[in-house]
């Protein structure tokens, strides 16, 4: 078994064997993941690898992605498994899914801002377009149970101090081109709300915050990917400012993969729910973790282009947590610990 | 006013911008002698190379007298104190042949830029500074080209590839001061990140340009000894600092050795201190480049047409930096005529 396989079996184990986590409403289902070779939908797919290969659960799985390479690359192991059907194409593109579905996740959308400000139109365009196609399709299965869009938690206005965001907190609509992927998936939001009135379509919204792990990009940019990229390679940490007046949270991917699973199962249909770690952490604090493990300097830059803005990203989940009898099941030294081993393991 | 006590960060570009004044011909005892007087004023950054960035050097825009590496090695051993800084135009410059070099000679601080509604092309180049850890700002050139939704929208982009600030120049010295105000305001609302701003003074507006800015929230200002710039020259560095004394605005450049800076580019290099010639004047109303003012003079007198004439028709073309080519074909047209 590659390392790398080694540590996710660990941390499903290390979860069930410590945990009551009963997911056998999906066991003998047919579930359709789109966005399949994202940093979900990678995790989703190891969760249902993992259910069959332990629990015999008799999952089967289709994926939907254009990048299959990708796919490929990253999960060979599922690639080749007997219960994965892999569909390569991009979800904008009409698409037919057998009537036997049982469960959507659909997840076919970039939260990478770098795409939001060169191809606008076209991360507008996978909103749109790719969840209309989903909700097409899942509008004439007979035996859909379950539908869950993962939206963003992009779609919140901005948070200046590190109280936790509630589902029901004021979100950001507009018409500048700098909001299209808040204002895209309030959209998209809306447009399940649509379906679920004309269609009684089983839907339940999940709006991720911040996460970690195995599958997350080194190269995008967010903090923690970028403090374990400046550690592996023995670079200094640089944070714009002192670090100790931006908030994020963390969630590992094995937790938002349950969690997710777990909504789209149970979901109260046509609810909304935060899917993140409520505990904030100071930046600083996040690469201090991260300097506990492998020794760069952190050098905070406080002359100019210190970025003094008090900013926060952390969820409320009290809805998941009541709701689904959820919790973290990675805390965070674990999970940065863990990413950080998944990462060097490449290096 | 919206200005942030001692939060300024003065960039000195007298050896870039400064090297069109030359044809590119700044010599390697002119950058030695220059940065050493620089850091001994402890200004913020010292920017150096060909008048177009690095990897510029060319028949088409003028060869420069000294390699960028030579540039670069020179400058950074006088510079102790002072940042050293590099304009970077993505095409000019590539990250293989260019950047990484640079990277290893030590340059800390890369002024990526592009036309004002051209930021896609930095993304590489911003995203592959910053992965180094180096000080990336982004910059967007002739800036009055475009409207302040589009400039927002461009700056928007170079935020996202990882840029630690934003810096819009009046590569043609064709804003007036409630034109800088609306623009620097927009981008100073809207980004998390510092915003700057480089002026030229074709109307003799860039010094209340920078003032223009610094009120309406810039934390970045650009200026050359002298004014010594592309065309009618830039914000005249040390008159600059002697405003912001003025107005109470501690910059930590030390007056007297700015003073002393000016002084010794005006004696070893600066043969025409810039002035707002007539030509240079059209080239503002125009909204054309500074920089092609000197082909702009020759080949018109070459052509015996009329050098206003042919910044006119520039304008009209709406001609950015690097078509200099299109000079030649205005000037045929205006002989033809």
């Amino acid at each position: 078994m590659k390392l790398q396989d080694k540590l996710i079996t660990e941390d499903f184990h290390r979860i069930f064997s410590e945990n009551d986590i009963n997911l056998e409403g999906v066991f003998n289902k047919k579930i359709l993941i789109t966005g399949a070779s994202g940093f979900f939908g990678s995790w989703l797919s190891e969760l249902i690898f993992y259910l069959n290969s332990q629990f015999n659960a008799n999952i089967s799985l289709f994926l939907i992605d254009r990048d299959r390479e990708k796919f490929e690359k990253n999960l060979p192991h599922i690639n080749q498994a007997k219960f994965v059907n892999f569909l390569c194409q991009d979800v904008r593109s009409n698409f037919e899914l057998p009537i036997d579905i049982n469960f959507i996740i659909h997840g076919a959308i970039n939260p990478d801002n770098r795409q939001h400000a060169s191809y606008p139109v076209e991360c507008l365009s996978t909103i749109a377009n790719g969840l209309m196609n989903s909700l097409r399709e899942a509008n004439r299965l007979p035996n859909l149970q379950g539908f869950s869009f993962l939206s963003s938690s992009s779609i919140y206005k901005k948070r200046h101090n590190e109280d936790a965001i509630s589902e029901e907190d004021p979100i950001n609509i507009s018409t500048d081109v700098k909001d299209l992927f808040s204002t895209g998936n309030c959209f998209a939001e809306l447009l399940c709300s649509a379906s679920i009135s004309e269609y009684k379509t089983p839907i339940t919204i999940i709006r991720p915050f911040t996460f970690c792990g195995p599958y997350q990009d080194l190269n995008a940019p967010w903090v923690l990917n970028y403090f374990i990229k400046s550690a592996i390679q023995s670079k200094q940490i640089s944070i714009l400012g002192t670090g100790d007046n931006v908030y994020r949270s963390l969630m590992y991917g094995a937790d938002a993969a349950i969690w997710i699973l777990k909504m789209t199962l149970d979901g109260n249909k046509g609810k909304t729910y935060n899917l993140g770690n409520n505990k904030p952490l100071k930046i600083i604090d996040i690469a201090k973790k991260v300097q506990d493990i492998i020794y760069v300097p952190i050098i905070t830059e406080t002359g100019i282009l210190n970025n003094s803005e008090r900013n926060a990203l952390v969820p409320d989940t009290t809805s998941a947590i009541q709701d689904f009898d959820l919790k973290i099941y990675t805390e965070i030294d674990l999970a940065i610990k863990k990413t950080i081993a998944w990462f060097s393991s490449y290096k | 006013m919206i200005y942030k006590n001692n939060s300024l960060l003065i960039s000195d570009l007298t050896l870039r911008d400064g090297n069109h004044a030359l044809s590119h011909q700044i010599s390697e005892e002119n950058i030695r002698t220059y940065c050493t007087a620089a850091n001994e004023a402890r200004v913020h950054i010292v920017e150096v190379g060909h008048g177009n960035g690095i990897g510029a050097s060319s028949l088409l825009v003028g060869q420069s007298a000294v390699t960028d590496k030579k540039i670069i090695e020179v400058a950074r051993e006088c510079l102790t104190k002072t940042l050293l800084g590099v304009h970077i135009i993505p095409g000019f410059a590539t990250i293989e042949r260019d950047i990484k070099p640079l990277i290893e000679q030590g340059v800390d601080v890369f002024r990526i830029a592009s036309h004002c509604t051209e930021a896609d092309i930095t993304e590489q180049h911003i995203e592959y500074c910053r992965s180094q850890d180096k000080k990336v700002f982004g910059v967007l050139m002739m800036s009055h080209m475009a409207s302040k939704e589009t400039i927002l929208q461009e700056a928007l982009k170079m935020q996202a590839y990882g840029a630690s600030a934003i810096i819009i120049m009046d590569s043609s010295g064709h804003y007036l001061p409630d034109d800088v105000k609306d623009r620097v305001s927009a981008l100073v609302d809207h980004l998390h990140i510092p915003v700057g701003f480089h002026a030229h003074n074709n109307l003799g507006m860039a010094v209340a340009n920078s003032v223009a800015a610094i009120n309406s929230g810039a934390q970045l200002i650009d200026g050359c000894a002298r004014g010594f710039g592309a065309g009618a020259g830039n914000t005249q560095l040390e008159v600059l600092v002697a405003v912001l004394e003025k107005m109470d605005i501690k910059t930590d450049i030390d007056f007297y050795k700015i003073l002393d800076a000016a002084d010794i580019a005006e004696k070893e290099f600066i043969k025409n201190i810039p002035y707002i010639s007539s030509v240079s004047v059209v080239s503002g109303v125009s909204g054309v480049f500074s920089g092609f003012l000197k082909p702009v003079n020759r080949i018109a007198a070459e052509f015996d047409v009329d050098p206003r004439d042919v910044f006119y028709r520039l304008g009209e073309r709406k001609a950015v930096a690097g078509q200099e080519d299109l000079i030649i074909e205005i000037v045929k047209e205006l002989k033809d005529k």
